[in-house]
């Protein structure tokens, strides 16, 4: 099997548990009852209801993580988008701040990790986004591979605004963009090294810089980019070789 | 200059592209649906991307119950095909009243998809006539069962019509395309497009599906016209090669073989550039499922970028082999889910890349599920047999993810007990574990077609049978039911 950061940490729900005190018996069947409301609520597209519903859960039994996953899914519903306002900046926070808690208690679970950035984007607030990547590629608690991938996470944008630049023919602003994009995926390939979709994103932001230097007639900087461009796509090769189950055989 | 006959200058032609391209041969027929289709296109566009995972996938090991393992467990373990629970991928869906549950571990790129929303599961679908909610409904002979059951030829033709009664000849992608051909006015390229082959799922009454090769090959290789060159010579055949095209076409058959090679001759030049893909998210992935949502993805670009193309609505089918783990089961189908994965990741990827993230929906297919009992013991040997409802993935992010959807059965559940045998609430067909379907192929499909903008009023159109089941549509794809203005 593969060892990726999924792989790193199992899913630990059940022992989750332990952190809290054990509800009654009596009161974990109340809990599920409010759940299974909630999940009601939720279906019929009643989603304060269902964040309600499930906030009750978790009083009556505080040891399922399992109502702060779904109570964090019904507050991310309801933040309104496109809206930084104070009151709803002051709801993300709320929301971010249960993932971030779930998360520290289960740092290698992928359903948590992912999360939090599209409720970033949903609200609009790309500033709080990215500081909100930083903080979690610095994390030392986090498995390397999911601070690596909160580093080309943040590498993104950059890398999506230097492709438009580049096809306006603003090289200058493109090449700026990749560099900055390529400073976060080599960052990440420290914590990742085996990483072929980073290789694979620095490969474009090499690219986007190489265009733009030939643009500009600097040709010591392009000959320079062209080596660097050139031991990039070697690495996504090598990373390739590297991971086994890449080579898996035909199926078709 | 060297005498060529009209035979074989057809042949020289139409040697690359009658092989790849089929094409209604009775233009009669497009009158027929001509009153579904209207010419009025949309500004939007739309994709769905039909992944078949061929010989029959084992879904009880994609898709795991963590709150209820042990049931799962006492049936697998011994014989060594349970997935450990500490591997699984969890996963929290609010329909399921706080379950858990866990995704195949080698499934990580789609469980991350899942965490960001662009995931669902759609639970235990399968072929159906009529619905079945109980065991006893599957036993009366009364009750009208899919012809051939557990059959794979049978089973693969029915999920591709939706038409579990009886054969026929046109898929629910190709039906689509009939009554949605007033989305692409006057497009060369046909609505579906399939990189596995021709099959019946792209075939509609009027629509005839292109089929194409994986990345390996170039796009501007795909239809490339060889044969002729720069020379005199050359350039005088080829201007006989056209005109000819156009002589006996009072004959259906001429005509139609003329069509053809005219709409090859078409493609080819709407495929001249071959788009490169930037960032190539498929970096380093080399396998079959991969190449092909790759060559999906370069046509897409293709189609964005080109004002020659500018189709609103595509269609596409592709397919992974070897699913029909009777033996083997653990190594194969991990390598298989890894490979889907990862493939299925870096194609959403580059739609979001493309600006399409939320236009283009993807989503499984396949036999059927396998037995939840395994076949032989060992790790290294265990597989599964044929059964019959499964679950399904469905990946972009017009999916409203992160959630199960489906229709409660006997147990009150969407998601059906892993229990054997005739004990109340399940849903197992004999004492193997095959689940009796709570979904209908037909629902599944249209709630996709109503996202992809099949009005209701053609619903009946392109499945016939869809009036058996409720609901229509299950809520997995948003916005639902946004009919194609024109295309009512």
């Amino acid at each position: 099997m593969r060892a990726r950061f999924s792989l790193l940490v199992p899913f630990v729900v059940a022992t989750l548990g332990t952190a809290f005190a054990r509800p009654v018996r009596g009161d974990e069947a109340a809990a599920r009852a409010e759940a299974e409301a909630g999940s009601r609520a939720w279906a019929a597209g009643e989603l304060q209801k269902a964040a309600e519903a499930f906030g009750r859960a978790i009083a009556l039994d505080p040891t399922r993580p399992s109502y702060s996953v779904l109570r964090a899914r019904a507050l991310g519903e309801l933040l309104a988008e496109d809206d930084l306002s104070a009151p709803n900046l002051a709801r993300l926070a709320t929301v971010v701040g249960i993932w971030d808690e779930l998360l520290a208690a289960d740092p290698g679970n992928g359903e948590y990790a992912q999360a939090v950035p599209r409720l970033f984007e949903r609200v609009g607030d790309r500033a709080g986004l990215e500081r909100w990547l930083a903080a979690r590629a610095a994390n030392p608690a986090l498995a390397p591979a999911l601070r690596a991938a909160a580093l080309r996470s943040a590498a993104e944008p950059f890398l999506g605004r230097a492709s438009r630049e580049a096809a306006d023919g603003r090289h200058s602003e493109a090449a700026r963009l990749a560099g900055l994009a390529r400073a976060r995926l080599e960052a990440a390939l420290v914590l990742d090294p085996d990483s072929v979709a980073t290789h694979a994103l620095r490969v474009h932001a090499l690219e986007v810089e190489l265009a733009a230097a030939r643009q500009g007639g600097d040709s010591a900087r392009s000959s320079r980019l062209e080596r660097l461009l050139v031991h990039a796509r070697q690495s996504v090769a090598r990373a390739a070789e590297r991971d086994e189950e890449l080579q898996s055989p035909d199926d078709l | 200059m060297t005498s060529i006959s009209r035979r074989d200058l057809l042949s020289l032609g139409g040697c690359a592209a009658l092989g790849l391209f089929a094409r209604s041969a009775a233009a009669s027929r497009l009158s027929a649906m001509a009153a579904l289709a209207e010419p009025l296109a949309p500004t939007d566009y739309r994709a769905l991307v039909a992944v078949f995972l061929a010989g029959g996938n084992d879904s009880n090991n994609m898709v795991v119950p963590v709150t209820g393992y042990a049931a799962y467990s006492a049936v697998r373990s011994a014989a060594g095909l349970a997935i450990p629970q500490a591997q699984l991928l969890g996963v929290t869906p609010p329909a399921m009243g706080g379950a858990t549950f866990g995704l195949h571990p080698e499934l990580s790129e789609l469980h991350a998809l899942w965490g960001q929303g662009k995931v669902a599961v759609v639970c235990n679908v399968g072929t159906l006539v009529e619905p079945l909610p109980t065991r006893a409904d599957y036993r009366n002979a009364a009750k009208k069962k899919p012809y051939q059951l557990f059959s794979h030829s049978d089973q693969q033709g029915i999920w591709q019509t939706s038409r579990a009664d009886t054969r026929v000849q046109t898929g629910w992608g190709g039906r689509i395309a009939d009554v949605l051909a007033c989305a692409n006015p006057g497009a060369i390229l046909p609505m579906p497009i399939s990189v596995a082959g021709i099959n019946v799922f792209a075939q509609g009454v009027a629509t005839r599906p292109l089929a194409v090769p994986d990345s390996d090959t170039s796009l501007s290789n795909v239809f490339a016209l060889s044969g002729f060159s720069s020379s005199a010579e050359s350039i005088a055949r080829r201007a006989a090669f056209d005109a000819i095209r156009g002589q006996d076409v009072h004959l259906p058959l001429v005509r139609a073989s003329n069509e053809t090679l005219q709409q090859a001759v078409d493609i080819a030049a709407l495929f001249g550039t071959n788009p490169t893909l930037s960032p190539d998210r498929f970096s380093g992935l080399s396998t079959s499922i991969s190449r092909q949502l790759k060559q999906v993805a370069k046509i897409v670009k293709l189609n964005r970028d080109s004002a020659g193309l500018g189709l609103n609505r595509q269609v596409f089918f592709v397919q992974q082999g070897g699913y029909d783990t009777h033996q083997n089961q653990i190594s194969e189908q991990a390598a298989l889910f890894d490979g889907l994965s990862r493939a299925l990741s870096a194609f959403q990827l580059t739609m979001e890349d493309l600006g399409y993230g939320d236009r283009v929906t993807a989503f499984t297919l396949s036999d059927f599920s396998r037995t939840l009992q395994p076949a032989g013991s060992g790790s290294g040997s265990v597989g599964t047999d044929h059964a019959w409802g499964s679950h399904h993935l469905v990946v972009g992010g017009a999916v409203q993810g992160g959630n199960f959807y489906g229709v409660n059965g006997p147990n009150g559940s969407i998601f059906p007990s892993l229990v054997l045998g005739d004990v109340a609430g399940t849903s197992d067909t004999d004492s193997r574990g095959r689940w009796i379907p709570t979904v209908a192929v037909e629902q599944y499909a249209a709630t996709l077609a109503r996202w992809f903008g099949v009005s209701d009023a053609n619903l009946p159109a392109v499945f016939p049978n869809l009036h058996r089941f409720a609901p229509a549509d299950l809520g997995f794809l948003s916005p639902p039911g946004s009919g194609l203005p024109g295309c009512a």
